[in-house]
C-alpha cells in the first residue's frame, strides 16, 4: 500500500510517498522562504501562487525518485487544514481530483497530526500513551494522546505560539525572515545569563497553558533600553537572543514535565517547527525521568511525509473522504476520530 | 470529448463538448462541488475520464482562489488520466455567452477586478467562435473606451462602476451576462484543441493579470 502525501498549508509544499513495507520512499520539499522574505511574513495570496506553481511538479519529482507512476498509487492524503484557506484549496483539490482521475482513496489529513506522528517515522518511537508537545509558528499544545486520534489538549498558548515568538523577537532583532531558526543560531553565541527573562506562567503550579507575548514584549523593552544606551552590539543581541530563548524553551519544558507529572505520562513527543530547536533538544536530553522522541530535523518543519503517513494510518482505518472537497482553516485537534490500528 | 471547467466567477460549472453542463452556485471560494459536477456528467455521458480528449480550464481573469481551484481540478484529472489541457480566456467565455443570448457579434467585456479596475477585452464573431482583439488590459474606471458606440458592453464591470457603459449601444449586466458558463467554452475549447494548444497539466497556470498583491 502506497499513499502520496501532499502538504500546503502554509510556505512549503511537501510532497512524499509513504509505503506500509518501506516507509518513506520519496519526499520533495520546496519552500517559499525566497517568496515571502521581503515581507517579513507569509503573504497568503502569494503562498497560494506558489502552490500551484510548484504542487504538481513536485508530485512528478517525487513519483520519478520513488520510481514509481501515478497508478500505482493506492491512497492520497492532503492536508485539509488548518491553515491558510487558498494554500490549503489548491493541495486539497488537486489531491481529491488525481484520486477520483485515478480511482483511489482520498484523505484530508489534519496538519498538527501529522505533526504529531511525524515522530512514529522514526525507528526508535514511542508507545502509547504519551504526552506530546506540539511547537509551531501556529499552535503550542500539549495534547494526552491515549490512542491514535484520541487527542487531549491539556494545554495551550493563551496569546502567541512560541514558534511566533521566535519570528516576532528575531524581526525586533533584525534577523531575516523567518526569524525563528536565526535567533537560535544567534542565541548558541549568546551569554543566556547576562538578562533574566521571566518565565511566563509557572508560578500557577497547576496551570498548564502558556504566553509568550509578555516574553516577547520585555525582549522589546530590553533591547530598546540598550538601544537608547548606545549598548546595540552583535553581541547584546546574541544575549537577549540567548536570555529569550532560555526563557521560552524553560517553559515549555517546566510545563511538559508538569504535564507528564499530573498525567503520570513517561514519554515525552515533541514535534512541530519548534522542535528542531538544538536547545530544546539538549534540555530534554538530559531528563531521566521520562523519555523524549522527536521527529527527524526534516520532519520538524512542515512536510509531505507526516502527511503521507498520517494519510496512511486513517485510510487504513477505513476513512476516506467525498468527492465533495472541504478546507478547514480552523479544526480543533480534539474533534478527530480515534484510529483503530497498532502502530506500525 | 472535451471536459470543460469553469470556477472563474460565482459558479462552479462543467460542461461536456457534447453539449451537456452542469452548474452549482458557490458561496465565496468554496467551490467544493465542482467534482461532484464532473462525476454525474461523466457518469451521464457514459463515459470515462480515459476517454476524453482533452480537459478545458478557465484560467482568468477572475477570482484568484476561483481560477487555482479549477486549475488544481484540471491538473490532477489530467495527470491522472494522462491528458492535455487547453487553457481558456474567462472574459472570452462571457462573450460567448453573450452571443448565444443575444446574437451580438461585438462585444467589449469588463470585469470588475476591485480596487476601481476591470479586466476588459474585446472580441469579435468570426462566424464560428468568438475571437480576441488582442487587448486583454486591467483598466481603471476612470479611462474610456474609445469607439464604443460600435459595441455590445457586458460584465460585471459596467454594473458596478456604471460610468463606464457611458456611449456603449448597449450594456448587458443580468446576472447570466457578469458570469463564465462553462457550456460557453465549448466551441472555444474545440477551436483551442484544434489549433493543437494543449498542453501539459503542469504547466496550466493562472492569468492573474494583477502581480501586485500585498495587502
Ligand atoms: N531552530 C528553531 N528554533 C526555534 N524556532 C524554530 C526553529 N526552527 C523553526 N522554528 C519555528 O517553527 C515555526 C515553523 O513551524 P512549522 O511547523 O514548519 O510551520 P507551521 O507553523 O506552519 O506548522 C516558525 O515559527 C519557525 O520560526
Amino acid at each position: 500500500m502506497r499513499i502520496l502525501g501532499i502538504e500546503t498549508s502554509c510556505d512549503e509544499t511537501g510532497i512524499a510517498i509513504y509505503d506500509r513495507e518501506r516507509g518513506i520512499v520519496a519526499d520533495t520539499l520546496y519552500s517559499q522562504v525566497s517568496v515571502h522574505e521581503r515581507y517579513g511574513g507569509v503573504v497568503p495570496e502569494l503562498a497560494s501562487r506558489d502552490h500551484i506553481r510548484k504542487t504538481l511538479p513536485l508530485i512528478e519529482t517525487t513519483l520519478n525518485q520513488a520510481g514509481l507512476k501515478a497508478r500505482d498509487l493506492d491512497g492520497i492524503a492532503y492536508t485539509a487544514g488548518p491553515g491558510l484557506v487558498g494554500a490549503l484549496l489548491v493541495g486539497a483539490l488537486l489531491g481529491r481530483s488525481l484520486a477520483y482521475g485515478l480511482d483511489i482513496p482520498a484523505i484530508g489529513v489534519h496538519h498538527m497530526e501529522g505533526h504529531l506522528l511525524a515522530a512514529l517515522l522514526e525507528p526508535l518511537k514511542p508507545t502509547l500513551p504519551f504526552l506530546a508537545l506540539l511547537v509551531s509558528g501556529g499552535h503550542t499544545l500539549l495534547v494526552e494522546v491515549a490512542a491514535l486520534g484520541v487527542y487531549r489538549i491539556i494545554g495551550q498558548s493563551i496569546d502567541d505560539a512560541v514558534g511566533e515568538a521566535f519570528d516576532k523577537t528575531a524581526k525586533l532583532l533584525g534577523l531575516p525572515y523567518p526569524g525563528g531558526p536565526a535567533l537560535a543560531q544567534l542565541a548558541e553565541r549568546g551569554n543566556p545569563t547576562r538578562f533574566h527573562f521571566p518565565r511566563p506562567m509557572l508560578l500557577d503550579r497547576a496551570d498548564l497553558d502558556f504566553s509568550f507575548s509578555g516574553l516577547k514584549t520585555h525582549a522589546m523593552v530590553t533591547y530598546k533600553g540598550l538601544v537608547a544606551k548606545g549598548e546595540d552590539t552583535e553581541s547584546t543581541r546574541a544575549d537577549i537572543a540567548a536570555a529569550f530563548q532560555a526563557a521560552a524553551i524553560d517553559t515549555l519544558v517546566a510545563k511538559s514535565k508538569r504535564a507528564l507529572a499530573q498525567t503520570g505520562l513517561k514519554q515525552l513527543v515533541v514535534a512541530g517547527g519548534v522542535s528542531a530547536n538544538q536547545y530544546l533538544r539538549r534540555t530534554l536530553e538530559k531528563e531521566t525521568e521520562f523519555e523524549t522522541f522527536f521527529p527527524r530535523l526534516k520532519y520538524c518543519t512542515d512536510n509531505g511525509a507526516m502527511i503521507a503517513y498520517a494519510g496512511y494510518l486513517r485510510l487504513q482505518n477505513g476513512e476516506h473522504s467525498e468527492l465533495t472537497v472541504g478546507v478547514k482553516p480552523r479544526w480543533p485537534l480534539s474533534e478527530l476520530k480515534s484510529i483503530q490500528s497498532n502502530l506500525g | 470529448m472535451i471536459l470543460c471547467l469553469e470556477t472563474s466567477g460565482r459558479f462552479s460549472s462543467v460542461a461536456l463538448s457534447n453539449g451537456s453542463h452542469y452548474s452549482a452556485e458557490t458561496e465565496n471560494f468554496q467551490a467544493e462541488h465542482i467534482l461532484s459536477l464532473i462525476d454525474t456528467l461523466l457518469k451521464e455521458a457514459g463515459i470515462t475520464g480515459e476517454a476524453l480528449d482533452a480537459l478545458a480550464v478557465s484560467v482568468g481573469p477572475g477570482r484568484f482562489t476561483g481560477l487555482r481551484v479549477g486549475i488544481a481540478v484540471a491538473q490532477g484529472l489530467a495527470f491522472a488520466w494522462h491528458k492535455k489541457v487547453l487553457a481558456i480566456d474567462s472574459l472570452a467565455i462571457l462573450a460567448q455567452g453573450v452571443y448565444r443570448r443575444y446574437g451580438a457579434e461585438k462585444v467589449r467585456v469588463a470585469m470588475d477586478a476591485r480596487r476601481e479596475e476591470v479586466y476588459r477585452e474585446s472580441f469579435l464573431w468570426d462566424g464560428k467562435i468568438m475571437v480576441s482583439q488582442q487587448d486583454l488590459s486591467i483598466m481603471s474606471i476612470k479611462e474610456r473606451e474609445i469607439d464604443s458606440e460600435e459595441w455590445v458592453g457586458a460584465g460585471s464591470g459596467f454594473l458596478e462602476y456604471p460610468g463606464l457603459a457611458k456611449g456603449f449601444k448597449t450594456c448587458y449586466i443580468s446576472a447570466p451576462d457578469r458570469t463564465p458558463y462553462a457550456e460557453d467554452m465549448i466551441s472555444l475549447a474545440i477551436k483551442a484543441y484544434q489549433d493543437r494548444k494543449a498542453i501539459e497539466p503542469a504547466r496550466i497556470l493562472p492569468n492573474y493579470l494583477r502581480e501586485e498583491v500585498v495587502s
